[in-house]
């Protein structure tokens, strides 16, 4: 589902990220650890083509990303859902109208919209704030709409940086089982790049460290350490 | 194709009244800047339609020196019409000139200004043809008694040069205002877009089109364009209709035109031009917005 291949990212003289080869399989549910610097969201930002390695080639879905024209990466954009530790979501419209921008954009059926983003609300427990501006709802609520977004277009892929880093620890520990629930059910391919050593700690998930742009480790049920 | 044409319509619009004083600048930047094309579109069109109202006139006035006695003026009664070219010449006294232009102009009220009769006896020349004019005019001159001769075709010939320079002159000045205004509204839509950048960049991470994530900004450009051009139409007719009243009254040989098909021509580019400038500000500034991302 997701392969890089000796990815390197550099900025002017600072090396992001060095010889990076992982493999992460459909469905699998997969922490991304490491201090700050790491180049944790570089990394991911290679994966949706919003940074382009320096060498190395990013696979998604079979499709080489690095080689991707311009043109093209809205299309793999449709196949990754993101989420933010900002929860990005857009003040002046309502929950279910954040919800329904990213369909929007894909001129996709009103009815098919309206339909998609109530079930998607109701996944995440939030149908009966659909109408709520985002400035009515608490931080964890802010993220579980930003996950709804992400999660609307049914993508193969769900890519979360740092979406705890916002949260108190029991609005964290909710938002990472809704992230469960999703690859549990949905079989949704979840990569999560956190610091939250609890939360890795008990959930016991494949676990890849990073450190200075280099993998240094890759554990299946892995801990924060 | 018509449901994203009412999203990107909407989306414009709600850019507009989300963008407050920025839009309002933009706004008005293109509204004063077009007005001024326009007074300069509509004293052109007049300049040339009176040029061209010049040229159609076939009369030649010769005016008689006042040094010229009776035997110099019965003289001329009988050596213009031998002129070849002229088909008609008719002696117009001082006196009865006067009258018919006191009378013509009673809005200016002349004899409160002046005492005496101003104007010289004079002949009134038809030609039988345009291309005669010049000949006819230079004959004219070189008669005996005859102190100046004047034509409209001579009028319009210097009318001509003056347009020609206003033209030149006029176009600098449209060019730099029009580049200044497309620079002006480039810099207020990307102010816009700018605020908006949250909103560019989940567009562009949900997999939006970069054509998706334009057309809204386009639309926004063509709108504030649009509204813009239309505020400096109505100010503009008000001007135009204001300034032609005052000029057929204090001007009246002067002919102003009101409603004719030109006027809605200039009218019309002043609309399609307010258009095309939001047109291409939005354009601009959200390709360089997205070009940085």
């Amino acid at each position: 589902m997701i392969r890089t291949d000796k990815v390197f990212k550099l900025y002017g003289d600072n090396v992001i990220l060095q010889n990076v080869s992982i493999q992460i399989e459909k469905s699998e549910f997969v922490f991304l650890v490491g201090q700050n610097g790491a180049g944790k969201s570089t990394l991911l930002k290679a994966l949706y083509r919003d940074v382009l390695p320096t060498k190395g080639e990013v696979f998604v879905n079979n499709v080489n990303v690095t080689r991707l024209k311009r043109r093209s990466i809205p299309l793999l954009r449709r196949s990754i859902g993101v989420v933010f530790q900002d929860y990005k979501l857009l003040k002046y419209k309502t929950v279910a109208e954040n919800v329904a921008f990213a369909l929007e954009v894909l001129e996709k059926d009103p009815k098919f919209i309206r339909r998609q983003v109530l079930q998607v609300l109701d996944l995440v427990g939030l149908l009966k704030k659909k109408d709520e501006k985002p400035s009515a709802l608490s931080g964890g609520e802010q993220q579980k709409v930003s996950i709804a977004r992400a999660l609307v277009n049914n993508p193969q892929i769900l890519i979360a940086d740092e979406p705890t880093g916002n949260l108190d620890p029991d609005t964290s520990w909710e938002v990472m089982q809704l992230l469960d629930k999703i690859n549990e059910q949905r079989k949704t391919t979840v990569l999560v790049a956190t610091h939250d050593k609890a939360i890795v700690d008990s959930m016991r998930k494949r676990v890849v460290e990073l450190s200075g742009g280099k993998i240094l480790r890759d554990e299946i049920l892995g801990g924060y350490r | 194709m018509f449901k994203r044409l009412g999203y990107f319509c909407r989306e414009a619009w709600q850019g507009i009244t989300r963008g407050g004083l920025m839009a309002f600048v933009a706004t008005s930047t293109i509204m004063v800047s077009l007005f001024i094309f326009g007074v300069f579109l509509l004293i052109f069109f007049n300049l040339y339609n009176l040029m061209g109202s010049l040229n159609t006139r076939l009369d030649i006035m010769a005016y008689i020196a006042d040094s010229a006695g009776h035997s110099d003026v019965d003289l001329l009664r009988m050596s213009i019409p031998q002129i070849a070219g002229v088909r008609k010449a008719e002696f117009i006294a001082k006196e009865s000139a006067w009258r018919q232009f006191r009378e013509n102009y009673s809005g200016l009220r002349l004899d409160e200004f002046l005492d005496a009769n101003p104007l010289p006896d004079a002949f009134k020349i038809e030609v039988s043809d345009l291309s005669y004019i010049h000949v006819v005019a230079n004959k004219l001159g070189a008669l005996e008694g005859i102190e100046d001769v004047s034509y409209g075709g001579d009028l319009a010939e210097r009318m001509a040069a003056l347009v020609k320079m206003m033209t030149l002159a006029g176009a600098v000045i449209i060019f730099l205002l029009v580049s200044s205004t497309l620079m002006i509204v480039v810099n207020t839509i990307r102010l816009t877009v700018i605020a908006r950048e949250n909103e560019i960049n989940i567009m562009a991470l949900v997999g939006a089109s970069r054509s998706f994530i334009k057309y809204p900004f386009i639309f926004e450009g063509m709108f504030i364009g649009l509204l813009g051009a239309l505020l400096a139409l109505v100010f503009l007719k008000i001007g135009y209709n204001i300034a032609a009243l005052n000029m057929a009254r204090l001007i009246p040989f002067m002919p102003v035109n009101l409603h004719s098909r030109e006027i809605n021509l200039v009218y019309l580019i002043i609309l399609l031009t307010g258009v095309a400038l939001g047109w291409l500000g939005g354009y601009f500034s959200v390709s360089k917005t997205l070009k940085a991302e």
